[in-house]
Parts: C-alpha cells; sequence; structure tokens
C-alpha cells in the first residue's frame, strides 16, 4: 500500500526532474538569449539615434522586428527629454556665471510615434544635441519560462515580466530641423 | 535498462549541457554589457571633445590667431582622453594607458580635416629644456658612419653627449674643425636626434639590421591639416581655357571653393562661393554695374558702404523653380554723421551691446538696460550690415561662379588625377590597394588600360551646386569621402604596422554617418583592443556640432522681426524661417543668427564682467526649442500639404521670408572664416623676363614688352605689372619719369605712373585695367610702356612684367 504511495509519488518526482525541469531550464536559457538580442538591439537603437540626432522610422522598424523575432511581444517605450535652453534675458540676473535655466521637459513615445508616422513627414524624429534619449523595453506576453514556473509558483500582479532592456544617453548631434 | 538508469543517463547527458550553454549564454551577456559600457564612454568622450571644440571656437577670432584652429584642436584631444581615462576608471595622470587603444581620432572640419593618431617620432636631444645642437659644449663627434639613402652612399655623423660638461649657450670651438676633417661640416649647428645605440646623428636613417639606426618612439600626434582637395590634369578647361591644364581644387563643406593651378600659360588663384549661373540677374553700385570688376575690387567697393547698392537674385531653388527676383538694396548708414563702412558698423555695433550690457553695480553680473534708444540703433545697423554682407556675398559668388563656368566647364569627374595615391606607396601598402580616387576611374590589371571612368562634368551652370541632387554636390562628397578614407586608413595601418602585438584596422564606416560627416562639423574617435568579455572591443563613435563659427548650416538659422531684435518683450521671439509663429507682411524685414550665437555667447571681457549675454529674445516653444514642428510640405505627389520636413522648402515661404532667408544664409556666409582662403581671387601670367635694356629715346616714346602672351581678351585683364631696375635720364637734374601703359598699341590705360630716376634697385609700376566697353573683346596681343613727361633719353633694365587676370 505505501509502497504503492511512493511508487505515484516518485513517478511524479522523476516526470518532474526529468522532464519539466529540464524544459524550464531551456526555456529560461531562451529568455537569457532572447533578452540578450533584446538588449543589444535597444542598445544599437539609442546609440544611433543619438550619434545622428534623429529617430527614424526605419530604426524603429529594425528594433520592432529585432524584438518580434524573439516570439514574444514587447512593449516599447520612448522618452525624449528636451533640453530647454531658453536663454532669453528677462529681468536683472541672479547670477553670473549660469548661461540659462537648462530645463528639460519630456516627450513621450505617442508623442514620438505621431511625428514619425505623419504621412507628410520625413518619418524621422529631430532631436537637438543635449538631449537625452532612453528607451525601454519589457515584454507584454508570458514567455514559456514564465508559464511553466507559474504552474509552481506564481508572482502576482501585471508588471511581471522576464525579458526586459534599457538603455538611454545624451544626444550629440543635433538632426537637421 | 530500467527506467531509472535511462533517467539518470538522461540527466547525465542534459545536465551539463544547460549548465554549460548557461554559462556561455551569461557570458556573452556580460559581454556586450561591457561593450555596450564602451560604447557609451567613447560617444561620451567623443561628445566632450566636440563640445570643448565648440566652445572654443565660439569665443576665438580664429583669423587674428595663426593656427588658432590647430590648438584648438589639441585641446579638444586633450578633453577627450581625460573623459575617456576618467570614464575608464583611470585618472588623468594615467591618460598613456588609453592613448594605446585609440588609433585615430579624425576631426572633419569646414576645408579640411585632421587626424590625431599615433605616429613614430625620433626623439630629439634637449638638456636644461633647451635643445642641443653639433657644436655645443658636452657634445663630441665620434666619427661617421655611411648609410644608404636611394641608392646613394651618405656620410652620417655620430655623436657623444656628457650632460656633466653642457652649459648652456655655450660653444665648443673645436667641433668645428673635427667635423671638417671627416668631410662633414655642414652638420654644425644642427638638431641631434637618439640612435638605438645610445649616440647621436643630425639626421632620420636607416639601413637594415644596423644599431647606429635612429631610435624611434610611438607618440599620438596631432598631423598636418589636409584639405578636401583634388587634383585635375587634362587638356581644354573650359570654353575660355585652352591648353594643359593641371590645377587642385580644395572642397568645403558647402559651396566654397579655392582653386590653384596652371591654365596653358596662365596661373590662377581663385577662391569663391559656386552658385548657379545667373543667379545673381543684376547689381549696382551708384548705378555702376558691379558684376564685370573682380571678385576682390568687387567686394572692396560694397563693403566700403558708401555706395548705393541694389542687386537682384533669382537663385534656383530645391524645386527647380526661380523665385522671380528678389531685390537686395543698400544705402549709406551713418552714426554720429559718419558714414560707416562694413567694419566700421560691426565696431560701433559691439560698443552698442557693450551699452546695455555694462556692470554699473560692480557684482560682476551685467545690468540689464533696456534702453530702447540704442536698441533700436542696434537693430538699424544690425539690418544694414546683413544687407551689406548678403550682397557682398552674392556678388563675389556671381562674379567667381561666371569664371568657373567658363573656365573650368569642360572638367570631368574622370580628370582626377590618380598619382596622390602612387605617393604613398613606399611606405605603408595597404592591404587592399585602396586607390584614393577609385570611385572616379579605375584601371585594367596592366595599369593603363581605363577600365570605368565617371565623365559627368563637374560645374554645371544650370544646376544649384548646393542642392545634395547636383552633380557638383555628389562629386565634392565623394572626393571628400575618399581622401578622409585613404588618409585615415593610412593612419591605422601605420599604426598597426608600429604595434605587432594585436591588430588594429579601420572599420566600416555607415553611409548614413558619412552623410553626418560630411555635412557638418565632426569628431570621429576610433577605439580598439580593449578586452571585452569574450572578445576585443573594436568599434567608433560620431559627434557633430551645428553651433560653431566654421559652417554656416541654413537649418540653424534663427529669425526676428526687425524691430523686435533683442528685445525683452516675452512676445518678441526667434523662430525659424519656415515656422507659422514667425510674424510679418510682404513689407517686414527680418535679422538672422546662428544657432552657435545662443548657445555661446560673444561677448566676453574677463576684465570688467564675467559674463555678458547679448540675445534677449525668447525661443519658439514651436520650432527653435524640440525642432519637430508641422508647416508646408510637399506631399508625395508634389501638392503643397501640412506636414513634417527636414529641410527648409524655400518655395514655400511668402517673398518677405524668401528674401530673409537668402539675405541671412548669405551673410552668414560671408561671416565664416575659412583656412584655405587667399586673399587675392585672380591668375597671371609671367610674360616677359629676359631682362633686355629698354632705351626710351624722346617724349611719348613706346617700348614693347609683349612675348609669350597667351592672348586672352582685355577685360579680363586686371592689372598690368612691370618691374624696372638701373633707371638712368641724359639730364641729370631730373628725378623721376613718368610711365603709362598702352594695350594693342591704341588703347591707353588712365593710370600714370611714377618711378625714381638714378635708382638701381629694382621698381614695379602696378597699372590697374578696368575696361568693360567693346574695346575689352579685343584679345591682348601687345603690350607697351610709353613715356609720357621727359624730353631726353632714358634707360632701364626690364626685369619682369606680369598681367594678373581676373
Amino acid at each position: 500500500m505505501s509502497d504503492t504511495l511512493i511508487t505515484v509519488v516518485a513517478i511524479l518526482l522523476g516526470a518532474i526532474l526529468m522532464f519539466v525541469f529540464p524544459l524550464m531550464s531551456v526555456a529560461e536559457r531562451s529568455d537569457d538569449m532572447s533578452s540578450l538580442s533584446v538588449q543589444t538591439a535597444v542598445t544599437e537603437f539609442v546609440d544611433n539615434s543619438r550619434a545622428v540626432g534623429k529617430i527614424t522610422m526605419a530604426n524603429y522598424q529594425e528594433l520592432v522586428s529585432t524584438l518580434n523575432a524573439t516570439g514574444n511581444t514587447y512593449d516599447i517605450e520612448i522618452e525624449v527629454k528636451v533640453l530647454d535652453e531658453n536663454v532669453g534675458k528677462k529681468s536683472a540676473w541672479t547670477t553670473g556665471t549660469v548661461i540659462g535655466e537648462n530645463i528639460y521637459y519630456s516627450v513621450y513615445t505617442s508623442q514620438i510615434m505621431e511625428v514619425l508616422t505623419d504621412e507628410n513627414g520625413t518619418s524621422s524624429y529631430n532631436m537637438a544635441e543635449g538631449d537625452i534619449i532612453s528607451v525601454s523595453v519589457k515584454n507584454t506576453n508570458k514567455t514559456m519560462a514564465q508559464t511553466i514556473r507559474g504552474a509552481f509558483y506564481s508572482i502576482s500582479g501585471n508588471d511581471t515580466y522576464q525579458i526586459s532592456a534599457q538603455h538611454s544617453g545624451i544626444v550629440t548631434a543635433t538632426g537637421s530641423n | 535498462m530500467k527506467i531509472q538508469s535511462l533517467a539518470v543517463i538522461f540527466a547525465i547527458i542534459i545536465l551539463p549541457i544547460v549548465i554549460i550553454l548557461s554559462y556561455f549564454i551569461h557570458a556573452e551577456v556580460d559581454t556586450i554589457a561591457i561593450q555596450t559600457g564602451y560604447d557609451t564612454k567613447l560617444i561620451d568622450s567623443t561628445h566632450d571633445a566636440m563640445a570643448a571644440l565648440e566652445i572654443n571656437t565660439a569665443n576665438e577670432d580664429l583669423s587674428s590667431v595663426a593656427d588658432s584652429l590647430r590648438s584648438i584642436i589639441e585641446a579638444s584631444t586633450n578633453v577627450f582622453f581625460n573623459t575617456l581615462a576618467t570614464n575608464l576608471g583611470i585618472s588623468n595622470a594615467g591618460n598613456a594607458s588609453v592613448d594605446a587603444y585609440v588609433p585615430a581620432v579624425l576631426y572633419t572640419l569646414y576645408d579640411g580635416y585632421y587626424i590625431y593618431s599615433p605616429t613614430r617620432v625620433p626623439e630629439i636631444l634637449t638638456a636644461d629644456d633647451d635643445v642641443v645642437y653639433v657644436g655645443d659644449k658636452g657634445v663630441t663627434c665620434l666619427g661617421y658612419t655611411t648609410y644608404n639613402a636611394g641608392g646613394v652612399e651618405k656620410r652620417v655623423g655620430r655623436y657623444k653627449f656628457e650632460s656633466s660638461a653642457y652649459v648652456k649657450g655655450e660653444k665648443n670651438d673645436s667641433t668645428y674643425g673635427v667635423l671638417e676633417g671627416y668631410g662633414i661640416s655642414h652638420e654644425y649647428g644642427q638638431m641631434l636626434y637618439l640612435n638605438e645605440d645610445g649616440t647621436y646623428s643630425p639626421q632620420v636613417h636607416h639601413t637594415d639590421g644596423r644599431t647606429d639606426n635612429t631610435k624611434y618612439k610611438q607618440s599620438h600626434i596631432l598631423k598636418s591639416y589636409m584639405p578636401y582637395s583634388a587634383r585635375y590634369q587634362g587638356t581644354n578647361a573650359g570654353t575660355d581655357a585652352a591648353g594643359d591644364y593641371d590645377l587642385t581644387i580644395n572642397y568645403t563643406l558647402d559651396n566654397y571653393l579655392t582653386i590653384e593651378g596652371n591654365i596653358g600659360a596662365v596661373y590662377y588663384s581663385k577662391t569663391g562661393y559656386l552658385i548657379s549661373s545667373n543667379t545673381v540677374t543684376s547689381a549696382t553700385a551708384n548705378g555702376e554695374d558691379l558684376l564685370p570688376y573682380n571678385e576682390k575690387t568687387a567686394e572692396e567697393m560694397i563693403l566700403a558702404g558708401d555706395k548705393e547698392l541694389s542687386i537682384t537674385i533669382d537663385p534656383i531653388m530645391e524645386n527647380g523653380d526661380r523665385p522671380g527676383g528678389i531685390e537686395i538694396t543698400y544705402s549709406p548708414m551713418e552714426y554720429d554723421g559718419e558714414v560707416l563702412s562694413y567694419s566700421k558698423a560691426k565696431e560701433i555695433l559691439t560698443k552698442l551691446y557693450e551699452k546695455i550690457n555694462t556692470d554699473d553695480d560692480g557684482d560682476g553680473i551685467p545690468d540689464h538696460t533696456e534702453d530702447m534708444a540704442i536698441i533700436s540703433e542696434i537693430q538699424r545697423l544690425e539690418l544694414g550690415v546683413q544687407q551689406l554682407g548678403a550682397i557682398a556675398y552674392y556678388v563675389k559668388a556671381e562674379i567667381f561662379s561666371d569664371w568657373v563656368y567658363s573656365n573650368l566647364n569642360n572638367i570631368r569627374a574622370s580628370n582626377v588625377a590618380d598619382d596622390i595615391a602612387k605617393l604613398n606607396e613606399d611606405y605603408f601598402e595597404t592591404e587592399s590597394k585602396f586607390d584614393l580616387f577609385h570611385s572616379f576611374k579605375t584601371f585594367a590589371d596592366d595599369g593603363v588600360t581605363v577600365d570605368y571612368e565617371d565623365t559627368t562634368l563637374i560645374f554645371q551652370s544650370d544646376v544649384n551646386p548646393e542642392l545634395a541632387d547636383s552633380a557638383f554636390y555628389s562629386h565634392k562628397v565623394n572626393v571628400i569621402r575618399n581622401n578622409i578614407q585613404y588618409n585615415l586608413n593610412l593612419a591605422i595601418s601605420a599604426y598597426n604596422e608600429m604595434l605587432q602585438t594585436r591588430n588594429v584596422q579601420m572599420p566600416v564606416i555607415k553611409d548614413s554617418e558619412w552623410e553626418q560627416i560630411l555635412t557638418r562639423v565632426s569628431v570621429t574617435s576610433f577605439m580598439q583592443g580593449l578586452q571585452c568579455g569574450m572578445k576585443v572591443y573594436n568599434n567608433y563613435a560620431i559627434a557633430s556640432s551645428t553651433n560653431n563659427e566654421l559652417t554656416m548650416l541654413p537649418t540653424e538659422m534663427y529669425y526676428t522681426v526687425d524691430n523686435e531684435f533683442n528685445t525683452a518683450n516675452v512676445e518678441h521671439e526667434y523662430h525659424k524661417i519656415d515656422c507659422d509663429n514667425l510674424p510679418g507682411d510682404d513689407g517686414t524685414n527680418y535679422i538672422s543668427f546662428t544657432s552657435k550665437d545662443i548657445k555661446y555667447d560673444k561677448i566676453y571681457d574677463r576684465s570688467t564682467r564675467l559674463y555678458a549675454y547679448d540675445h534677449r529674445n525668447l525661443g519658439c516653444y514651436r520650432c527653435a526649442i524640440p525642432s519637430n514642428y508641422e508647416k508646408d510640405v510637399y506631399d508625395r505627389n508634389g501638392n503643397p500639404a501640412r506636414g513634417y520636413s527636414d529641410d527648409i522648402i524655400i518655395s514655400l515661404l511668402s517673398p518677405a521670408k524668401k528674401k530673409a532667408y537668402y539675405v541671412g544664409t548669405a551673410n552668414a556666409k560671408q561671416a565664416i572664416y575659412k583656412t584655405n582662403a587667399i586673399t587675392d581671387s585672380n591668375g597671371f601670367e609671367v610674360i616677359n623676363q629676359d631682362e633686355s635694356t629698354l632705351e626710351f629715346l624722346n617724349r611719348d616714346s613706346v617700348q614693347d614688352l609683349s612675348a609669350n602672351l597667351s592672348a586672352r581678351p582685355i577685360k579680363e585683364v586686371r592689372e598690368v605689372e612691370v618691374t624696372l631696375s638701373n633707371l638712368k635720364c641724359d639730364n641729370a637734374s631730373e628725378a623721376t619719369v613718368n610711365f603709362t601703359l598702352i594695350l594693342n598699341g591704341s588703347i591707353e590705360t588712365d593710370y600714370s605712373m611714377v618711378l625714381n630716376l638714378e635708382q638701381a634697385t629694382p621698381q614695379t609700376m602696378v597699372f590697374p585695367i578696368h575696361i568693360t566697353d567693346d574695346r575689352g573683346e579685343q584679345t591682348v596681343n601687345r603690350i607697351g610702356l610709353k613715356k609720357i613727361d621727359l624730353e631726353d633719353r632714358v634707360t632701364c633694365r626690364k626685369l619682369n612684367v606680369r598681367i594678373v587676370y581676373e
């Protein structure tokens, strides 16, 4: 009787050890691989954009297709911090060493996409030298590793993601007008 | 086999695979992370280098300090290495450890480029911070060795140096005699280079396998300035230019050119902006036509600012149309009752700016005076100066371009001389046998038969050379790109040769990045050889500048309505020319300035104030700050629509804004400092150099000077220079003699020149010639010198006669 129970438990354990664990392991490696290519793609996208001073549709599409090639779906968030160097002299100056206020204000994905997809446009969003661009990418579907892991222990909340990458940097050239 | 055994075998096979795979992927992730880190550090350092360059050029008067550009670049490379070292976690003192990983830093400037790269340099003997020369105390000659210089045996002295015997500035009297004994007395007073065996020699020399060869050390140096140039050779350069030609054309990032070389017997040095022909349809100063003059003369007449000027321009716009005549006029401006020249007006402007930026309370911060009387004077003068600058630009450009289109209109891309690449073959042969101008002409294996040649005419008068689709533009870009690629490749492969231990290679730069390098002043830095995880790092970074005094970009120009310029009213904003919010109707005048003016300020005086900012207008939040704005564009079918565009679409601007655009860009171009500029823009021909004696018997006696005339039209002659010596007169009481010049036996110049008699040293007479009527169509076939005042006989020696052409 107890032998039968132990055999059942042993078979269950054996099944988990023999199939689920390797599968989970391989799935996680696959996610690692995905995050590697996602990180590379994001870095490339940001560095290209900041060196040329513009976000172009071609670069954006390249990023999207690299991301899709990993078999997952992603949420791409682009933020451009525009340097507001509007330094007109309004009243008496308070300090003799500061050029201007140098405040940043942010422009987000939807505003950028609006310019990129304008049908009478050049398919590019221009930035000025001194602006800061940052891009962050997260997967929105459940990867196989997440599904398997979810079967054993679940992490609650919507914000759980397995693959993510972010990169940012200062823009080094002014894209033409 | 039992199922348990199978499970164990399965686990034994799978586990290592999983572990190794996981290890490998993590290593790869680390590699990427390190590489990304290096990328960021490199880009940031390059950006810092560019920022240093911008700041330094902004406050420097480049034309007044010789080679100041070079010291600015050197400062910029310092910033680059400092930032890179700091970023890599090495303190500034440890820069040398970063140096080795940077095979080159490329600075592409307005009319040429610098390469900062490691080079082998000989070590020069110094003591007490002074260079030691042969003959100084402490230097003794050990004898000489012979070495082979291109098949010829040469003697080179070997010297020993004892620092204990060295006394600064004192000579060893016996040295010269010793050197004479060895037959190497020419080495006296020369600098000394270290040899490999510890001795010194006054020459760098090398013979295989010997220990007394010159010792080299490796150090990063800024190589000499290389212009964006190409050499052209062939026959019949243009309609008006017969004979063989051999020219060097220096290009720039915009449409400015410098042309030097021979066409037939005439040596030309021409410089100016190339525009399409008939861009300036009329140009007058006080009613007199300016276009037949030489560029230089016309510019002087215009910038004097004392004439009523009026020009009509009709440039080709980006859609191929012409706007139909834009008139730019200028009336002499006065300030305090004085008529202002261009330079005087600029001087007054500086003074006026200072007046509204004084620091009366002495706190080091300029007080803000909103004195409208002064500000409206600034507005009046600024507008006038810009019109004047623009007129000078267009008139000069038209005169120069007309010359180009009639003298160089037969030059094709394939006329590029291919011998430049061969010059360097002896020293470094790159593996690809990269030919400098292979895109214009390629040869078959025999090196003689031409396989392919690009026969596009470079200078076509009916297209706007400023537009990217013109033949001139694409040829220029090709020349610049090939030129840079060749020399950069050379610099990097030379470093590779030196290193031996590891390979450095020039990475392939993408086309989009070339576009960026070739339109803006840029810094490109290369970093190679750092270990990063599983591979060796090899990448480059580019930073471009739009805020500098070296170039002018039409898209980086801002405009305000003239009476709103430099006022602190929040409603008086500056805009880009195609922004909807830029106000004005057909009669509005605009004042323009560059983005650099806003970013880096000009007035800076350490002794009286810390800082003064002289732009009070605010930037427009639609166009000037974020620069993505909807405006009038053409849609895909060529119909006007609303949308975004990278370029300014001139044809859709209102007439007043079109004028503002053309005046603004022209004025900014006129103000750019050009390294390769030459003061005069003309050609000359030496026609007579035989040093014969001339004899003027009586009054109005004429002596013929002509020989070897290349028979060009008289209207092209700018001046004739005659140099005479040993002037003597039979009548000893006479002190001077007057001469005038006669062309073709009948055309007498309006000028007479006075020369001193009884003077043995050479005297030069310059006869300016400006003949624009029918007589100008004749070709020059005779030049005569006429004595016009003395009755007595005068003799002299003729040394040199030159014709200067426009």
